[in-house]
């Protein structure tokens, strides 16, 4: 069932990128708790709606991040010639 | 100071011309202006994170979902009376509600399996500390 999924994962796993091989490893675990019984089909469907509100909360929290950097910026940069 | 003041000036112009074509200078604005540091977000959001951390998945889960229910709709409620410049720090929990949310419906009706929990906990970790950090890194 989970066959070509499993294949991507693998390949995900297989890269450089820390972000993504997290990600893929998080989804490989709830594939083999779902195939082994230890959670429901439910449970493993809104488990990885989870880890796509995760990111969600990621990107919202790397704008608040940037956009603050930059006030503090202005703000530091306005002070020093003050 | 030219270099501060160009970029002020850049952003407060496309701040402007964004107002005039979505017709609301508020919103804009909150597209462009962070939400600033605030005492009591910054306290409720480490409320939100330590009920995650404590959350003890051999104990009924319905009690311990409808704490964290609670703080993140007190953090919503405190955010939206505050004003428009809230909106960054509303669409950062508006995830984590949805995540809780399942969880408490779930676990009111029928508990989930312990590993369900175990791996709920490992992702609100990951959002608590990621909301956290957003929170209270603001200038």
């Amino acid at each position: 069932m989970f066959e070509k999924l499993k294949d991507q994962l693998e390949e995900i796993i297989g890269t450089e990128d820390d972000w993504a091989v997290e990600r893929a490893k998080l989804a490989q675990g709830l594939i083999k708790e779902a195939e082994a019984g230890d959670i429901t089909m439910d449970e493993y469907r809104e488990l990885m709606e989870d880890l796509i509100r995760t990111d969600e909360v990621e990107k919202a929290s790397s704008n608040i991040e940037i956009k603050s950097m930059v006030v503090g910026a202005i703000t530091t940069g306005a002070r020093a010639f003050l | 100071m030219k270099i501060f003041m160009g970029l002020f000036l850049a952003l407060s112009l496309s701040g402007c011309a964004g107002a005039i074509k979505a017709g609301s200078v508020a919103s804009t604005m909150a597209t462009f202006v962070p939400s600033f540091w605030d005492d009591n977000q910054s306290s409720k959001i480490i409320d939100v994170a330590l009920e995650v951390d404590k959350l003890d998945c051999s104990q009924p889960h319905a009690p311990q979902a409808l704490k964290l229910k609670h703080n993140l709709r007190w953090f919503e409620l405190y955010s939206k009376h505050k004003g428009f410049l809230q909106r960054d720090v509303l669409e950062l929990v508006a995830p984590m509600q949805k995540t809780v949310d399942d969880f408490y419906n779930r676990s009111k009706t029928k508990q989930g399996s312990t590993k369900y929990c175990e791996r709920k906990k490992q992702i609100l970790v990951k959002q608590a500390t990621e909301a956290a950090e957003a929170v209270m890194w603001r200038f």
